[in-house]
């Protein structure tokens, strides 16, 4: 019978061969795709997302879960309904989150098929920076939460050997990244474009920065730790730092925004409606609700619905004198946050809500936040345990406010994190020069209206977090959590100067001087400050100095591959 | 068909006890060698052989026979007849199984004697048939005592004059019976006498004579199960020649049922079919699982391959009133003639079809019904729930969720003394803030739900034909109401249908369908941002608190007002069928069927967001809807058609029976989809894109596949005592490559009727009939996603991020390829086996079986996440299910006017994965060895009671461990609970704790005839699965630990039996001997509720899906309103249902519902089943 099949297929097949030939109608096949520079765009154009750009600022509006998103994870800022595990010491391996490359296999799709391209270079050099800017960007993230990890580079295959190989030291891989955005800053476009386009050359070198920055102070910090490099070599990557900064500093294409308000112009950033023409800001997501991408932001900061600041944050906050509230006849004391503020940076209240701030303007009505101040406490909604309130980013026009469709635009890069890294690189390495702080710090004080730092000059602090480093280094990293408080940087601060063991462990944070406000849902400590998790941190943070500056590779990665090691005290 | 024409069979049914006197006037003391009335030897003969012979009194008139009873031992009865009846010119004809008929020699035609000189073992042929009226002339003006002479003629369903009918005046028990022409002449009637019209194999019929002189008949086939003509692949075939796994659930079965849809009717109605609700529950129009036998492949689909009268198309879009018959072919023979379409098995479902020389009937049903849902769970009052809630704060080490203040004024709210939902001086400030600050106490899930939601069903047909042409013609409408009780949600479907079949001449006839769908769904969007399921997440999210009004009466509850208030989603689909078959039979025995099906059909789906003012408490307006007004419309349209050709030969020679048949089929599917977006609508009343202004997107998608296939089977049975089968399948599908396109798929079967061997005579009485089955086959799986052998860049539109003030178009990297895709093979092992028990009353069908499925899908390698993708499919795991079914019916009538029946389903299967790659065995991934189902859990060890308890090291999960918190077992006994490795060489104190398939699934029905009364019940259930609830499933476990205030606490739930310390001083006291761990408000409860034996909930359960009373209205009544025939009938679906669950479960939505099992919603929750109250009528004019 069969035979007989056989012989009446052969007939079909002669004639029908074309019935079962059935390619897709809707996808393009990969041999054909990366002829024209065009291809490339749109190819790029997936990398341009919230999980490959976090979110710097806006962390109410972004996922929550990923720590690097915004303050929560560390000494700034604290929440109602929970308590930061890592913090805490409470993680498990099990805890551990994706050891996840699906986006080091898409960009490395992009470097085996691009050279497919016939047209000129120039034509779509563009992308291919953009390409190596997302290479660097996706492994700078693994980075910070691994450590060593697998430097990959061409798409992998099933039986691709580089599956079951070791983990590359985190300095191989930092001077990996360093070298992609190298490439970036070569191909990508000079212009700007408004900020809210593609990747261009400003962005490549503000990210080399940054982990430049990182891996030095980690080598510099971490040495003699678990987390020590072998053969570190801080003061490499502090160049690469001010080398980029320089750059950047040099190119007159970036100022700090500054229409010489000191009482608003800080706040007055974060609460713009655009940044086409605000160079400060390099990079920034625009939000449309016509377009159906949507913000939340000044909704969600109307009230405080649990967080809250920490009294560590408000108390780096200088006297307008320069001074720290250690030392300056100028400050108040702590009677009632009205009074705490007073002869403060002018940040400390563009950061923190005081009575006095404007809360709701509708028209010609105002409410101010007092309402809000006076119930603290007393209801979920106005829980803010430590009494210190975001209002940065807050725009109290309610024109502005909505549950679901604000367009407030968000800051994903700014120059004045630049202009911090270069002043802290330029101070780890040692030639930190008055014209140099000017230059950097200077600007951001200026914008404020605070005095500079004087190299030389520089009043002792005898709450420095690190009396054994430098008077410079410890005011830049003070400057760095003021000017950048809420950002989401402080965390990766934390864990790149190893400072876990000063700032963390043992550590219980704390508010305002209770008795100023109605609400008694917290306990005071006792010398009358909110001490909200006295019965939940007894004895203060547990984090783990020997195990959590890094993420565990999760089990099921080390049986697949006996080659990979789990990272240290999991 | 032809065979059967002018049947010559001449059977006279007079029973010996319809024959009065004839054994009476015989003298009962005859003895040795002496002749004796030859009726006498035949009932004699009877006794022992145990039948029963029908003959004409005067046939055997004077006649006698020297035969000896003693001589008959050890002889066959054909041969004790032979010797009897032969020489008095007398033959017997075999009618059924021990009955004969006796006729004279000169009354069979000639071409019906057999060779071996007479005996005739030609059985009588049972023809499919529906419907029969019967044409009677009109009754005379007055009645006569007198006793007079009546005639006329009796049919089959075909119009055939019917030989031999026996008719017996039911008063005088005085019978004769018709001649060839099937007419009949019957003396001494009176008018009010009762005439009984009786033949083998035919229904009894009592007629009234009310006072006529000539009354015709029409009678119909009785279903004896046996003569069944049951439908197959590419054919039909009698049920007792079958060889393959075939169960067929006939459309009488179905019928009256108010279930909405063929799923719900079909569930538990066949072993081994099991139909499961998808993950939007009871949502009115939510499709449903098909799956037969168990899970066959891990990648691809496993789904039978559903055809309706021959073309797979969507089940739920036929109307169930439609429905003839169902053929479930459930093994490797009775499917291998579908090749690579149906490795999982087929559903054959095929129509009604008008029917010969019955004139025209038209038939009207309705149902009404009204549903409400069930085991759907309700809130506990505000305090309990804001209590237990702060508990888990407190525990965490937080501050109270709820404030004194506000338990305070729950208090009051409770009491009556405070009448404000809220502190209208702290008011909610924002949409969802009343749920954190009210005071109110609302149980929402009830509010959200209405209890009376009615739903209608009505569906006409007409029928009918000649001869030559036969009609069917139905439409029907159908219009489920949804539950809930702000913002209406339907489900509608309008469906027509039109069968035609006609006889060109003797050997051309031809067959036109035409098959129509309409189906509306109707929903109220979902709030922004997600689904209309996630409604249900939501109002459960609340807790009774939650104010309804705002102080000034406005609405302030926002599930209710974006329910109430939402733009529509809108889907509707078109799906018309049409069939152009021919049949042609140049020769007797030859015939070619040609069969073209083409379908086209179309969806639109429209939405049109708006924005939903909503009030808060403040007085301030917020919005629960979208920023802007819009309209997002998505259009799609596909075509199909499907050709096949096949022919058959079949003949018999000697008892020899064979038919060939030979098949080639193809087809082709395209599918195109359109979707775009405007925002910004002129008018809110007009929601389309072109009455938009605001920013746009547009998108599309397109599709098509093809397969061509060449097959043919081989039928062989000798006397339909032994049967063999050889089919086979050449097939080609685009879904692969080229080179690993095509493949052949064959399959053998054979079957055994002992029954009808002689030696099984001496039990025939009790085992009327025994078969055994089995055959071996192997079957494709083609399905699996198109194109997978090609490397293809998805490209996408509407990049969720603005770069240059666009959302632009943007590619993904493509899969990495399986290049060698080729079908997951199949290969099935059946036994079966079919037996009638006690007359015919008892019915036992079962089948065990073994299916394997090598070549299936599976990742090539369990590789490194550093590959940054998932490994591509190849043909490299082997998974095998065995099982059995069993299929138990009782039928049996008491008394001419009571009658029951009791059907059994039972069906078991167990599938176990024999290869796969996962070298390291991992004991996440499938593994060989691994059940499908089975659950690694820790084995739980009570409750901590006391600090500092003896116990092992369980910081693996957690830093700190207390009284109240879960104790485990350490199995592995090194003093520390952990994982391991999750490797079945490492798995620390892991162990199989549960398996979450469906084990014994069970269809039970049972029903009673009382006169015109009638009473059904049918009962499915699974009588053995565990139910794992995932970490979210808070209708479980109350507490959420996922952080914020997700405590859940509802009434009949077992939440609250949480630990508690001895000196607990809450509303709730002590509860040490809790069955729940102490309850956390943040993630630190994961370390109590990982997954653990005392979680393992038995989620076995029998449900009462149908119960039903039904009422025959009197023919004579029926008659007065020009009905032939009325009934009426009430119905209750899922009226009870037994399970150990808890109630805030339900053993079908739970699954559906889970996030372990494919559920949508984290809270596990999801649109409830319903019981449904109905009223119904069929009448046929």
């Amino acid at each position: 019978m069969s035979a007989a099949f056989f012989s009446i297929l052969f007939l079909l097949n002669s004639c029908q061969k074309e019935l079962l030939n059935k390619i897709p109608l809707d996808q393009v096949s990969s041999n054909v795709f990366f002829l024209q520079p065009s291809d490339m765009q749109i190819y790029m154009n997936q990398f341009y997302n919230d999980a490959v750009f976090p979110v710097q600022y806006g962390s109410i509006t972004a996922n929550p879960y990923d720590g690097s998103q915004d303050d929560f994870n560390s000494d700034n800022e604290v929440n109602a309904n929970q308590i930061d595990p890592r913090l805490k010491g409470d993680r498990t391996v099990q805890d551990a989150g994706n050891w996840d490359f699906s986006n080091v296999r898409k960009i490395n799709y992009f470097f085996d098929n691009y050279k497919k391209c016939t047209a000129p270079f120039a034509s779509y050099q563009q992308y291919v920076g953009e390409a190596h800017f997302f290479r660097a960007l996706i492994y700078f993230k693994l980075l910070k939460r691994f450590g060593d990890v697998p430097w990959i580079t061409t798409e992998l295959q099933t039986n691709s050997e580089q599956l079951y190989e070791t983990r590359t030291a985190r300095n191989i891989v930092t001077d990996h990244i360093l070298l992609e955005l190298d490439s970036a800053a070569m191909y990508l476009t000079d212009n700007r474009n408004g900020g809210a386009s593609r990747i261009y050359k400003g962005m490549a070198l503000a990210l080399q920065t940054r982990v430049a920055l990182y891996e030095g102070t980690w080598e510099k910090y971490h040495a003699g730790d678990p987390f020590a490099v072998a053969n570190a070599q801080p003061e490499k990557y502090f160049k690469k730092v001010v080398e980029a900064a320089s750059a950047m500093m040099t190119s007159g294409h970036f100022q700090i925004y500054n229409t010489g308000n000191p009482s608003s112009d800080y706040n007055g950033l974060f609460t713009l409606r655009d940044y086409t023409s605000t160079t400060e800001v390099l990079f920034w997501k625009k939000f449309s609700t016509a377009l159906g991408i949507n913000n939340q932001r000044n909704y969600k900061l109307e009230y405080p619905f649990g967080s809250s600041l920490t009294k560590g944050l408000a108390d780096s906050y200088l006297c307008t004198d320069g001074k720290p509230i250690s030392v300056s006849p100028l400050f108040q004391g702590y009677m009632n946050i009205t009074e705490e503020m007073k002869n403060r940076d002018p940040r400390f209240n563009q950061t923190i809500f005081a009575p006095a701030n404007a809360w709701k303007i509708s028209g010609n009505d105002v409410q101010t936040w007092n309402d809000v101040y006076s119930k603290l406490n007393t209801a979920s909604n106005y829980y803010a345990l430590t009494g210190y309130v975001q209002l940065k980013g807050y725009d109290p026009l309610l024109i502005y406010h909505s549950t679901n469709f604000e367009e407030d635009p968000v800051i994903h890069f700014r120059y004045a994190e630049v202009l911090l890294n270069f002043a802290e690189a330029k101070a780890e390495l040692g030639t930190i020069t008055q014209s140099d702080i000017d230059n950097s710090i200077g600007l951001l004080r200026a914008r404020v209206g605070m005095p500079s730092i004087t190299l030389g000059s520089i009043p002792n602090d005898p709450d420095w977090h690190f009396p054994d480093l430098s008077p410079i280094v410890n005011e830049i990293r003070r400057e760095r959590r003021v000017e950048l408080a809420t950002e989401g940087f402080r965390w990766d601060d934390i864990a790149r100067w190893a400072a876990a063991d000063e700032l963390i462990v043992g550590k219980r944070p704390k508010g305002f001087k209770g008795s100023q406000i109605a609400g008694t849902a917290f306990p005071n400590d006792a010398n009358g400050f909110l001490d909200p998790f006295q019965t939940a941190l007894p004895n203060g943070y547990q984090f783990k100095i020997n195990r959590d500056y890094l993420d565990p590779i999760p089990v099921d990665q080390i049986v697949l591959n006996d080659k990979l090691t789990q990272n240290p005290g999991w | 068909m032809a065979k059967s024409l002018p049947l010559p069979v001449l059977a006279f049914l007079l029973f010996l006890s319809f024959a009065p006197g004839t054994a009476k006037a015989q003298s009962p003391e005859s003895k040795k060698a002496v002749q004796i009335p030859l009726a006498k030897a035949l009932k004699d003969v009877g006794k022992a052989y145990d039948t029963k012979f029908v003959y004409e009194k005067s046939l055997l008139e004077g006649k006698t026979t020297s035969y000896e009873l003693g001589e008959i031992k050890g002889k066959k009865i054909e041969d004790v007849l032979k010797s009897i009846l032969y020489p008095k010119g007398l033959l017997f004809l075999y009618i059924k199984q021990n009955y004969y008929t006796i006729v004279s020699k000169d009354r069979l035609e000639p071409e019906y004697k057999t060779a071996d000189g007479g005996s005739s073992n030609t059985p009588l042929q049972n023809i499919s048939t529906l419907y029969s009226t019967s044409s009677q002339t009109k009754p005379l003006a007055s009645q006569n005592i007198k006793e007079h002479l009546v005639n006329g003629q009796v049919k089959n369903n075909n119009g055939e004059p019917i030989e031999g009918v026996s008719i017996v005046i039911e008063r005088s028990s005085i019978g004769t019976m018709t001649n060839k022409n099937g007419r009949y002449s019957i003396n001494n009637v009176i008018d009010n006498d009762v005439l009984v019209f009786s033949f083998v194999g035919f229904e009894t019929q009592k007629i009234p004579v009310e006072g006529r002189a000539s009354i015709d008949v029409v009678l119909h086939e009785t279903n004896t199960g046996l003569n069944e003509v049951v439908v197959i692949g590419y054919g039909t075939q009698k049920k007792i020649n079958l060889t393959g796994a075939v169960d067929v659930v006939s459309g009488d079965e179905l019928q009256n049922r108010p279930a909405p849809t063929v799923s719900q009717l079909m569930q538990g109605v066949s072993p081994n079919l099991n139909i499961q609700m998808s993950n939007h529950g009871g949502e009115p129009g939510s499709a449903s699982s098909w799956n037969l036998r168990g899970l066959g492949s891990i990648a691809g689909s496993s789904t039978p391959l559903i055809l309706v009268d021959g073309v797979e198309s969507t089940v739920d879009d036929l109307d169930p009133e439609n429905i003839e018959s169902i053929s479930v072919l459930k093994d490797a023979s009775a499917s291998a003639i579908y090749g690579s379409r149906a490795p999982f098995g087929v559903v054959l479902i095929t129509t009604k079809r008008g029917t010969k020389n019955k004139g025209t009937k038209i038939q009207y049903n309705d149902n009404f019904s009204w549903a409400s849902p069930i085991r759907f769970p309700r809130m506990t009052d505000a305090l309990t729930w804001a209590v237990a809630t702060n508990q888990s704060f407190a525990n965490s080490r937080l501050a109270p969720y709820y404030p004194d203040e506000q338990i305070q004024r729950i208090k009051d709210y409770a009491a009556g003394t405070l009448k404000a939902e809220y502190d209208v001086n702290n008011a909610p400030t924002s949409v969802w803030k009343g749920r954190a600050i009210g005071n109110a106490n609302y149980d929402w899930p009830s509010l959200m739900l209405r209890k009376n939601s009615l739903s209608q069903k009505h569906n006409i047909s007409l029928t009918g034909g000649d001869n030559n042409t036969q009609y069917y013609v139905s439409a029907g409408f159908y219009d489920q109401g949804g539950l809930y009780t702000y913002g209406n949600d339907s489900y509608k479907r309008y469906n027509i249908l039109a069968n035609l079949n006609s006889k060109v001449n003797n050997w051309l006839s031809f067959d036109f369908g035409t098959k129509y769908a309409q189906t509306q769904t109707n929903y109220p969007m979902g709030i922004v941002g997600t689904t209309r399921d996630y409604n249900f997440t939501s109002i459960f999210q609340f807790g009774p608190m939650m104010p309804k009004y705002n102080a000034n009466g406005t609405l302030q509850n926002p599930i209710l007002v974006a329910m109430k208030g939402s733009g529509r989603d809108v889907t509707a689909n078109n799906d018309l069928w049409l069939r152009i078959g021919t049949t042609i039979e140049p020769v007797k025995g030859w015939k070619t069927n040609v069969t073209y099906n083409y379908n086209i059909g179309s969806t639109s789906n429209n939405k049109n967001p708006i924005p939903i003012p909503i009030e808060l408490g403040t007085g301030q307006m917020a919005n629960v809807g979208f920023a802007n007004s819009g309209s997002v419309e998505g259009m799609g349209n596909w075509n199909y058609y499907i050709f096949n050709g096949f022919s058959s030969y079949e003949k018999t020679i000697n008892g020899h029976f064979f038919k060939i048949m030979a098949g080639y089929e193809q087809e082709l599917s395209n599918s195109k989809n359109l979707s775009g977006s405007r925002m910004n609508l002129i008018s809110d009343k007009v929601p389309s894109i072109n009455s938009a202004t605001g920013a746009s997107t547009l998108g599309s998608s397109a599709d098509h596949w093809a397969t061509e296939a060449v097959f043919g089977r081989i039928n062989y049975n000798f006397k339909e005592k032994y049967l063999l089968e050889f089919s086979g399948r050449y097939n080609g599908s685009s879904r692969f490559a080229p080179d690993s396109r095509w493949g052949f798929f064959p399959s053998v079967s054979a079957g055994y009727n002992i029954s009808k061997e002689s030696f099984w005579q001496p039990v025939k009485s009790y085992v009327n009939n025994l078969k055994i089955r089995a055959s071996y086959g192997s079957l494709g799986n083609q399905n699996v996603a198109n194109y997978l052998y090609l490397s293809t860049v998805p490209v996408s539109s509407n990049l969720n991020y603005i770069i240059d003030n666009v959302r632009p178009i943007y590619a993904q990297v493509p899969a990495i390829i399986s290049s060698t895709l080729t079908w997951e093979t199949v290969t099935t092992t059946n036994l079966g086996l079919d037996a009638m028990f006690l007359d015919n009353r008892l019915g036992l069908t079962f089948d065990l079986y073994d299916r394997k499925t090598t070549n299936m899908f599976g990742p090539s390698q369990n590789l490194p996440a550093v590959l940054g993708t998932g490994a591509p499919y190849e043909n490299n795991a082997t998974l095998g299910t065995k099982g059995f079914e069993l299929s138990l019916a009782w039928q049996d009538q008491i008394s001419t006017n009571v009658s029951y029946n009791v059907k059994l389903n039972l069906g078991n299967n167990k599938t176990t994965i024999l290869k796969y790659n996962n070298v390291n065995g991992q004991i996440d991934n499938w593994y060989v060895g691994k059940t499908y189902g089975d659950v690694w859990g820790l084995v739980s060890d009570g409750l901590i009671q006391t600090d500092g308890e003896k116990m092992a090291d369980q910081s693996y999960y957690y830093s700190k461990w207390g009284p109240g918190d879960m104790k485990y077992k350490d199995l592995n006994g090194d003093g520390k609970i952990n994982p391991g490795n999750r490797t079945l060489t490492d798995h620390g104190d892991l162990k199989i704790i549960a398996n979450t398939q469906p084990k014994y699934n069970v269809g039970l029905s049972a029903g009673v005839n009382w006169r015109g009364f009638s009473i059904n019940m049918f009962w499915q259930g699974v009588l053995k699965r565990d139910f794992v609830p995932s970490i979210y499933a808070n209708a479980f476990y109350g507490f959420s630990g996922q952080g914020g205030a997700q405590t859940e606490m509802y009434k009949n739930g077992t939440m609250l039996d949480y630990w508690r310390p001895s000196n607990e001083t809450n509303i709730f006291g002590p509860n040490t001997d809790a069955y729940f761990p102490k309850p956390y408000a943040n993630t630190e409860y994961q370390k109590n509720i990982q997954t653990q034996s005392r979680f393992v909930v038995n989620a076995a359960y029998m449900r009462l899906k149908n119960l039903q009373v039904g009422y025959t209205i009197p023919t004579r009544l029926a008659k007065k309103a020009a009905m032939s025939n009325a009934r009426v009938y009430a119905s209750v679906e899922n009226l009870l249902t037994i399970t150990k669950l808890p109630k805030t479960l339900d053993p079908e939505t739970a699954f559906a519902s889970d996030y372990n099992y494919g559920g949508l919603n984290n809270l596990a929750f999801i649109y409830p089943l319903a019981r449904r109250v109905s009223f119904g009528l069929n009448i046929t004019f």
